[in-house]
């Protein structure tokens, strides 16, 4: 009879079996993608009224950013099978996906590092781009070069951030999967730092279209 | 959703991988910037989708839940319809 009476309760309840822990992380995410919205809309205005534009390719490095791209991706997969083998019970895996998902977001971070180094030390290829781009006598590219440089800087800084975030996050969490707090039966933090990873993935895939595609 | 869904990961992301080397070469088409634009803004969503169905599970969830996620959008619609005005201003670099 209670049994009875606790599945009518979960199928009436508008969010189904998800967690209050869940529901929150989903509301930040609602909360942190119209942070995103504002970033991205705004910088596609000040584009529309900006004199010039390079054009894909003439200043960013776009192999190198579809890698970190592609990375990022297998960062998505490595964090969904941490989720996937706690929840068969399986401490071990959890801690080997969570550390190569840390490991990929550190990497991220590191090329996008030597990203910014290279723009902000400036070098005679850089010169030459930022001259095809239409910056005349720019020997780096600052936020303050252009306003293309303050779309850029904005835009993928804000991104990193959150790419450190989480991995400050992914690394509490392996912490404490490594004393074995995580089982089949309680995972549920797991699922909650995959949302909030895959989120950042989600991210920027749209950064990745609309800063260095379009 | 519990259970083991490896190959459904392992498939989504190679098929995310494929898009994003598919936009690589969208950029190279001899086609007009705004097909261009609508193509990889396409590929995007279409990421961004199998993303937020597989990777985060939204397929599982309540269609309230999935409704309450789409309410940012008009939101931003309207954002991006006021910041509209501003267009003419220019900008010197």
């Amino acid at each position: 009879m209670n049994q009875t009476a606790d599945t009518i309760a979960v199928r009436r309840d508008p969010f189904g079996t998800a967690t209050t822990g869940k529901l929150g992380m989903w509301l930040f995410i609602i909360m942190d993608g119209l942070s995103f919205g504002g970033i991205l809309i705004g910088g596609a205005a000040l584009r529309a009224s900006a004199p010039s534009w390079p054009a894909p390719g003439e200043m960013l490095n776009i192999p190198l950013t579809a890698f970190n791209t592609f990375l990022l991706i297998c960062t998505s997969f490595t964090m969904v099978m941490a989720l996937n083998s706690i929840q068969k019970g399986d401490q071990k895996g959890l801690v080997k996906f969570l550390a190569a998902t840390m490991l990929g977001g550190l990497l991220f971070l590191g090329i996008q590092v030597w990203e910014y180094a290279h723009f902000i030390g400036g070098s005679q290829e850089l010169t030459a781009s930022l001259e095809a781009a239409g910056f005349v006598g720019a020997t780096s590219f600052l936020p303050s070069t252009s306003i293309f440089g303050a779309v850029f800087y904005a835009t993928t800084c804000f991104h990193g951030l959150h790419v450190l975030s989480g991995v400050i996050y992914i690394s509490v969490i392996l912490l404490q999967a490594r004393k074995g707090t995580y089982s089949a039966e309680n995972h549920d933090r797991v699922e909650i730092l995959g949302l909030f990873w895959h989120f950042v993935d989600l991210i920027w895939i749209f950064v990745f279209t609309v800063i260095y595609l379009i | 959703m519990e259970g083991d869904h490896k190959k459904t990961y392992i498939i989504n992301a190679v098929l995310l991988a494929i898009l994003t080397v598919v936009e690589l070469g969208i950029i190279e088409l001899p086609i007009p910037k705004s097909a261009q634009v609508v193509l990889l803004l396409a590929f995007a969503v279409t990421k961004i989708m199998l993303v937020a169905l597989v990777y985060m599970h939204l397929r599982y969830e309540t269609k309230f839940l999935r409704r309450l996620l789409l309410v940012p959008i008009p939101l931003a619609l309207f954002l991006a319809w006021g910041v509209i005005y501003d267009l003419p201003f220019r900008w010197v670099n």
